[in-house]
């Protein structure tokens, strides 16, 4: 893939995170949403594990955020890195850790769905 | 070897000489500069604690005992003051990125001058700079708003 179309990835990943990481956030104050306890008590969480759109808006802010984390991270190292060849094994090795992380967080989303 | 290989091998193996140093380390570093450091470094602390995120939150998939025992192990003082860190961090992060896409697509800039002594950039203007102090002035208010009143009404 062009450099140039992982950059406008990484972008558009940007501001899908910034809106729902805001939506995701208010849960956890006490000003605008239920607060910091009550949101990670297990009543809580269970709840939002069976309505369907938390688990939507997970999805998205999962795939999203680890999208977005390791494209900056494969930036960062590209720029300790000269060398092609390794430049690709770097990449394929991120890609692979991205993917197993990208299983393991959608696993209990996917187990506890209605 | 041609002239523009020969050219891409000489910059390629002159790729980031100074290291993680090179990110913070001159003097005659301005503001934007210094925030681009501080947005790797966040970046970089915000990957770390989603991959910690995803372990701890995935307890929730071997029941209610678990998880409790998970998050009961974290309910403290000093894993909460961790988590206003990480908050910090992100709404940096955040409102950083804003202000650099919004730079990347060119507003508030000015259409390029001819370098002329004593070669100001030219192209920023004094929007740009009030850009930067309007992101930084909105993610202080939602730091204090939001995981600074968490933590003080939590353990205060």
């Amino acid at each position: 893939m062009k450099e140039s179309y992982i950059r406008m990835i990484q972008y558009l990943l940007a501001v899908v995170i910034v809106i729902i990481i805001g939506f995701h956030l208010q849960l956890f104050s006490s000003l605008i949403g239920p607060g910091y306890i009550h949101a990670l008590s297990w009543s809580a969480v269970a709840a939002r594990m069976n309505n369907p759109f938390y688990d939507a808006i997970y999805v998205i802010l999962l795939f999203a955020v680890l999208t977005h984390g390791f494209i900056g991270i494969r930036n960062v190292v590209y720029e300790f890195i000269s060398s092609q060849t390794k430049r690709v094994i770097a990449s394929w090795v991120i890609f692979i850790v991205y993917i197993i992380l990208l299983a393991y967080g959608l696993a209990p989303i996917i187990a506890s769905a209605p | 070897m041609p002239f523009a290989k020969e050219r891409e091998r000489r910059y390629k193996s002159k790729v980031n000489l100074l290291g993680v140093k090179g990110w913070y380390g001159s003097s005659k570093y301005n503001m934007e500069r210094y925030l681009y450091a501080l947005h790797r470094i966040t970046g970089i602390g915000l990957v770390a604690f989603v991959i910690l995120h995803i372990f701890m939150m995935s307890s929730r998939m071997f029941g209610e005992s678990v998880y409790e025992s998970v998050h009961g192990m974290l309910n403290n003082p000093a894993t909460d003051l961790g988590m206003v860190i990480v908050i910090a961090a992100l709404l940096f992060h955040g409102f950083n990125g804003i202000r650099l896409l919004l730079n990347e697509y060119g507003f508030f800039f000015v259409r390029p001058k001819r370098p002329v002594y004593p070669y100001r950039v030219s192209v920023k203007t004094a929007k740009v700079r009030a850009l930067t102090i309007l992101m930084i002035i909105l993610a202080v208010i939602l730091f204090i708003l939001g995981p600074v009143y968490e933590y003080i009404i939590t353990w205060g």
